[in-house]
């Protein structure tokens, strides 16, 4: 091999592999696409769609069923809408995309809207995608923690959130507690912490970590929140920004439109919108569907009480535990002083539920 | 030929598989649960029923990293040269260099994802912010270390500051560039998993994020053995591009395998 040899094998080998591994990827990328563009095409009139992203609080669940189905039997797209859905980032909030304008709608909770609202980055709920709180605090059943009051002292696995320490010190104190613990935030999933007794208890969604929990025959201490003196609200919640509801309310009217019919279809399908959630996420979502099958069962009836619209939000639940945070002193503004006091009523709107 | 190879790649071979075997046996005997810390074999097994999902995750992050790793060899090359060529540039730019380094990307994260999006763009952009360092500060060192004998027998002969760089001191730098690369080779396919983290449609990063919000931790580390074997190919092809672009050099074999490389220079 001479030099002029050598310098173009060692230039071309690594630009050959480039060229190859990207060729892959586009023909792969086409035969996806064509895909899912002969899915579409078969059930749409040709009628220009809106394109509308929307951020999630968390990798695909129950809590979004209603999105899926509305997605599946092509609700979005009779009302002019082509939704995207936004892959979830653990560093991004959704409230952070959607105040900036990355995102139309998200999903949120209304902890989060009202640090929002503190800190100077305002969203609006627009739906209570479940109209009673369904997290709690939980223990091991064998660790001999029985009640909240038993917490002081031990370890929480938190998500790190501001608002977090202040709230769980109070569900303690409500119970007689001192509401003094030791708080780490992880990374990684608390219940995966929880079961090697790293932490002492955290604080899940009863009906997608709870149930997953279950399934794994992991007995549990359950403390409702709500159960504890915390006022019911709502969460989680899909929010929009005072932005966008200026500029395009028409189409946040059509969005909710589809959306209430998917979730209205939920309460009463949950078999069939579970199958939904699981053919429209992506794929590899969900390695185990007999879990989302399970949560379906658990959350349907819970997304409203019989005889209630989905979604609508009253003034009580946007007092009550928004003031109770305020009190404990676990909403900071932007420099980190604690927010004594907030217009509540401008938090959320019932408006594109009509 | 033969024992050769047994000498070369022997030891590392039986000190993977005995460690693989502990590892089962670990799991096996009870001692931790098997839903935190999965068995090779279940990994494996894992790998190849999930394979469909997987090769597509594969495909996307192996493309931003090629991507990302040509990008910033090209990046870094050019830096070298450019640091090398003027002393002020070099004083100017070196230290904001190391301090760029300091910075941890997860605090840009949410920059990276508002200014540029969820599409490839970013993600070959964090592979390249991760992988030119390396590449940029070996190849500039390699520059510096020509020998000086040699430059003086070039101007000696007349030659330009261009022909010095061409014929001496490029060629000089080349085993310290390939240095770099190696280590950004190694780096490369972990950027891409942490750009995925930060918000992307697939990839492995999103696989392996959506994975362990499931709980399905055997399918973690499937994706995590394909990260590895993958860093392990590029790492080779480094090495191979290495010995086609530079037969004489032998110092990668040296401090690959110790011993049996010394023994076949002499």
């Amino acid at each position: 091999m001479n030099s002029r040899t050598r310098l173009l094998l060692s230039i071309g080998l690594p630009v050959l592999l480039i060229i190859v591994i990207v060729g892959g990827f586009l023909l792969e990328q086409r035969a996806s696409n064509s895909g899912s563009a002969t899915t579409t095409n078969t059930q749409t009139t040709p009628r220009k769609l809106t394109t509308m992203t929307l951020a999630l609080d968390w990798t695909p669940n129950t809590n979004h069923t209603g999105i899926y189905v509305a997605l599946a039997k092509g609700w979005y797209q009779a009302q002019g809408i082509n939704l995207k859905i936004l892959p979830y980032s653990a560093s991004v909030s959704p409230d952070t995309l959607v105040s900036s304008g990355k995102a139309d709608v998200g999903i949120s909770s209304t902890e989060g809207i009202v640090a929002d609202a503190a800190t100077g980055q305002p969203v609006v709920s627009i739906a209570a995608i479940i109209q009673h709180n369904t997290s709690a605090l939980v223990t091991r059943a064998d660790s001999g923690l029985t009640r909240p009051r038993d917490l002081d002292g031990k370890v929480y696995g938190g998500f790190g959130a501001p608002y977090e320490a202040a709230v769980v010190g109070a569900i303690i104190r409500q119970d007689g507690g001192k509401g003094v613990f030791k708080n780490v935030t992880l990374d990684v999933d608390a219940m995966e912490a929880l079961k090697s007794k790293r932490i002492d208890f955290v604080w899940i969604f009863e009906g997608w970590e709870g149930i997953q929990a279950q399934r794994e025959g992991l007995k549990l201490n359950v403390f409702p929140i709500t159960q504890y003196g915390i006022p019911d609200y709502y969460t989680p919640n899909i929010i929009t920004g005072p932005a966008q509801i200026k500029k395009e309310p028409d189409l946040l009217h059509r969005f909710m439109k589809a959306t209430a019919q998917g979730y209205e279809y939920a309460r009463t399908h949950p078999q069939e919108s579970a199958q939904m959630l699981i053919n429209e996420a992506p794929k590899g979502t969900f390695p185990d569907p007999g879990l989302v099958f399970a949560s379906q069962q658990y959350l349907s009836p819970r997304y409203a009480d019989a005889g209630r619209k989905w979604g609508w939000q009253d003034a009580a639940a946007w007092h009550g535990y928004p003031e109770f945070m305020l009190k404990a002193g676990a909403i900071l503004d932007a420099s980190g002083k604690p927010v004594k006091s907030m217009n509540f009523d401008a938090l959320y709107t019932n408006e594109f539920l009509s | 030929m033969k024992l050769r190879w047994i000498a070369n790649y022997g030891p590392a071979f039986v000190l993977t598989v005995t460690l693989l075997v502990l590892w089962e046996l670990y799991v096996r005997s009870g001692q931790i649960s098997a839903t935190v810390l999965p068995t090779p074999t279940s990994i494996v097994l894992a790998l190849a029923n999930n394979w469909d999902v997987i090769s597509v995750q594969t495909l996307q992050t192996l493309v931003e990293t090629v991507l990302g790793l040509a990008a910033a060899t090209l990046v870094g090359l050019l830096l070298a040269i450019l640091l090398d060529v003027s002393p002020a540039m070099r004083r100017a730019v070196y230290p904001l260099l190391v301090t760029s380094q300091t910075i941890p990307i997860i605090a840009l994260a949410p920059l990276v994802l508002i200014w540029f999006g969820y599409d490839l763009g970013p993600k070959v952009l964090v592979v390249a912010l991760y992988c030119f360092f390396p590449i940029a500060v070996a190849c500039a060192d390699g520059l510096l270390g020509t020998d000086p004998d040699l430059e003086r027998l070039m101007r000696s002969m007349r030659a330009s500051r261009w022909q010095i760089l061409q014929l001496v001191r490029l060629p000089g730098a080349m085993p310290a560039f390939f240095s770099g690369l190696r280590i950004a080779a190694t780096y490369s396919m972990t950027g891409a998993i942490f750009a995925e983290y930060v918000g992307a449609y697939q990839g492995l990063g999103i696989y392996m994020e959506n994975s362990a919000n499931a709980h399905a931790v055997v399918l973690v580390f499937a994706a995590i053995l394909v990260t590895a074997v993958l860093s392990l190919l590029l790492f080779g092809l480094v090495s191979v591009i290495e010995r086609i672009a530079l037969p004489w050099y032998q110092g990668a074999q040296v401090r690959a395998f110790g011993d049996a490389g010394m023994r076949r220079m002499g």
